[in-house]
């Protein structure tokens, strides 16, 4: 049975699945991701935190909308392998 | 002299009380948004309690030390370490040249985080205070939040003092609800704001909009019944008033909007403003988070708000010290 | 004892009526640690900025224990004070002292030093963050006519076309009443009366102004001591007058050029290439500010100034009154 676990959020925002509204999202469900591929970006203050995988899998699926306000620690999308 | 290795979100050099007795020019104080940690940690390192130190806000910020210091972290858990091992919160450690101090992200309530170093961040003067006034581009280093490969002086270090750390009792508690001591004016009831809009005021649980920073801390939008129909010749809405100065702190409500006026703030305008955080609440404003903690203002009278400065000036001392 | 009415309530602390000689004054509560001296009515009257800096300066002079700064605006005083050594109610008596030792209004004179800026009307910087907000906020803005905003200025206050709405802004000496909001930025109103432009401001706000941009909205003109956003109608770009680098001798003791009382005139007037010339000079040192510092403003001259000309600037008031109800607003 695959192992699933989730890439949280390390800080308070607004979640992005896009780098900019114009561009693809970084990753889709279904992707197969390495550790430290950008997932999303927190924005906080006008300031723009790109999330990063911690380990390689496949996205299973996202947790949050696109521009949805997030916790820190929050689960943002469930990794599967 | 502290090495930059990551500035994390917004890291800015600030000192107490920032640049005061500039309003009529158009500069607010500036300063840290949590006078209490900012000022606690300084007490901790041996440092003037108004020493210039660094607020590091939403956390994500990594330091390096060229000689040594003694250090403290007060405010919100970021997950400090020093070379790797967690150190504790409002306590002071010893550094080495080669040292690292990293801050994490955010661990339970709370928002911005102090770090004081022996000797303070000696950036120079300007217009009386180290502060970054990010509005003016003044104060701190270059007028900016703090980047990969600054170089921040440092001060001569006095009497450092590792090994001691804040009376447990006596460290501020953090939450996701907060209440702020507030006094009244000068726009509200009953001439502009009516008795019932105050009542709202003083008993709704305002949520802090994600769009909230150092300049001003924007509330929920809310009808306001207004005591008069119009601004007159201030402009057609009854939030309008002929320009005048803001006070520091102050809740200006521009059309249905509240916003308080934080350090970094405008100095002067044309919307009224209904109540002021009282002196000694700004430092919970600093820990609030944007977009998800809520706060209600809680009634306080001048002579009551003179009080809590004085309790909290009270609590920045040495006797709420011990070794550890 | 100043003669409080009783009229106090909520965050009212006194007031003291209107009576010979004086305008009535309001004493509000504004926080802990601030108290708001209002003067006379909410009604525009730049006489009151007159009585305003009077009271400041006597009490910036006196040096009143636990009295940490002053903020003067149109028709009031913003005073900060430690409420741990000062009482609301000792502050408001020794205002009053202070007001009450002050010269009769008409023989007032205030040190007000003469400053006039060289101007690019509708020049290159203004136009290109208008063209912005065109395209990225409003495109039907009724403010915006050929990318400018001086054509829409011309025809809501009556006058003849763009070049008349720039003699106006030219004509007149300006008044600055207070200085905030962002550093250095001066509010300033017209001294004569018969070049009073009044204005509408941008609907929704322009997210985008180039520092030294000059406008105007209802009868006060603002210059932009930094590029941010605002909702004054832009006209013109003069050279700086914030620098917080201190490039150049005026900005030597301090980086904020204008204060409360200083007199501002538009000239002369300049081409683009001339104003990037002048802004380099005045970084690199060599330009020198156009500042008489010994000027002072003669209260009971100016009131006669405007007793003299006060059937032409009613006439020009009408005009604009009527050019106003059939000009759409923002």
């Amino acid at each position: 049975m695959a192992q699933e676990r989730t890439i949280k959020s390390p800080l308070p925002g607004v979640f992005y699945r896009r780098p900019n509204p114009e561009s693809e999202p970084y990753v889709k469900e279904g992707d197969r991701i390495e550790a430290g591929t950008t997932i999303g970006l927190v924005g906080v203050m006008k300031s723009f935190h790109e999330i990063k995988a911690d380990s390689g899998g496949v996205v299973v699926r996202f947790l949050v909308e696109n521009e949805e306000p997030i916790r820190v620690g929050q689960d943002l999308l469930v990794l599967g392998d | 002299m502290l090495e930059v290795k990551s500035g994390g979100i917004e890291t800015t050099v600030q000192d107490y009380p920032g640049r005061v007795g500039l309003l009529d020019q158009g500069i607010f104080p500036a300063g840290p948004m949590d006078d209490l940690a900012f000022r606690m940690a300084n007490l901790l390192v041996g440092n003037d309690p108004g020493a210039a130190g660094l607020e590091v806000t939403a956390g994500g910020a990594e330091f390096a030390f060229t000689d040594n210091r003694v250090v403290a972290v007060c405010g919100a858990d970021m997950q400090p370490r020093i070379n790797g091992e967690p150190i504790e919160l409002w306590r002071s450690y010893e550094v080495k040249a080669g040292d690292t101090l990293t801050l994490g992200w955010l661990n339970g309530p709370g928002f911005r985080s102090y770090v004081a170093v022996s000797g303070g961040i000696d950036v120079p003067v300007v217009l009386g205070s180290r502060a970054t006034y990010a509005p003016g581009e003044i104060g701190g280093y270059e007028g900016r939040a703090l980047k990969e490969g600054d170089q921040l002086p440092l001060g001569n270090t006095g009497n450092a003092t590792p090994g001691r750390r804040v009376k447990p009792s006596l460290v501020p508690t953090y939450t996701s609800e907060w209440v702020v001591e507030a006094v009244r004016g000068p726009q509200a009831d009953p001439d502009y704001f009516t008795t019932e809009d105050m009542e709202f005021f003083f008993s709704h649980a305002w949520t802090l909009d994600r769009n909230s920073n150092r300049t001003g801390y924007r509330l929920d939008i809310h009808q306001w019944q207004w005591a008069r129909k119009t601004g007159g010749v201030a402009g057609g809405h009854p939030s309008n008033i002929l320009d005048n100065g803001y006070p520091v702190g102050a809740v200006n409500v521009a059309g249905d909007q509240p916003i308080i006026l934080t350090v970094d703030g405008p100095t002067l305008g044309g919307f009224v403003c209904c109540a002021v955080v009282a002196m000694g609440a700004m430092w919970k404003l600093g820990q609030m988070v944007p977009g998800w903690d809520k706060l209600r203002f809680k009634e306080v009278d001048i002579a009551q708000a003179a009080e809590l400065v004085q309790q909290m000036n009270q609590l920045i001392s040495e006797e709420s010290l011990e070794g550890v | 004892m100043a003669q409080h009415d009783g009229q106090t309530s909520g965050v009212i602390l006194a007031t003291v009526p209107a009576r010979e000689g004086r305008p009535k004054i309001v004493y509000r509560q504004a926080g802990d640690r601030f108290m708001l001296v209002e003067f006379g009515d909410m009604e525009f009257d730049l006489t009151m900025s007159f009585r305003v800096l009077g009271l400041n300066q006597a009490l910036k002079d006196h040096g009143l224990d636990g009295l940490i700064e002053t903020v003067p605006a149109i028709r009031s005083i913003l005073i900060h004070y430690d409420s741990t050594r000062l009482k609301p109610d000792r502050l408001i008596q020794a205002v009053e002292d202070l007001y009450e030792q002050l010269p009769p209004f008409e023989t007032l004179t205030i040190p007000s030093r003469r400053i006039s800026l060289p101007i690019a009307f509708n020049d290159r910087w203004t136009r290109a963050d208008i063209a912005r907000y065109v395209e990225h906020i409003r495109k039907d803005a009724p403010n915006i006519i050929n990318g400018n905003n001086l054509e829409y200025g011309a025809m809501y206050n009556g006058l003849r076309d763009a070049e008349e709405l720039m003699e106006y802004v030219m004509a007149t000496e300006w008044w600055s009443a207070a200085i905030g909001f962002f550093p250095g930025l001066p509010f300033l109103y017209p001294l004569d009366r018969r070049y009073a432009i009044v204005l509408p401001k941008y609907n929704p706000t322009r997210p985008w102004t180039p520092e030294g941009a000059v406008g105007i909205a209802g009868p006060c003109l603002a210059i932009y001591p930094v590029a941010s956003a605002g909702g004054y109608q832009l006209f013109g770009r003069t050279i700086p007058i914030y620098d917080p680098k201190q490039r150049n001798a005026a900005f030597a003791e301090n980086p904020i050029l204008l204060r409360p009382g200083d007199r501002v005139t538009f000239g002369p007037r300049v081409s683009d290439e001339e104003l990037i010339e002048i802004r380099e000079a005045v970084y690199n040192g060599t330009y020198e500010y156009q500042i008489d510092h010994d000027a002072t403003f003669d209260v009971g001259e100016y009131l006669r100034f405007l007793e003299e000309t006060r059937e032409e600037a009613e006439a020009f008031r009408r005009r604009q009154e009527e050019a106003a109800q059939r000009t759409p607003v923002p």
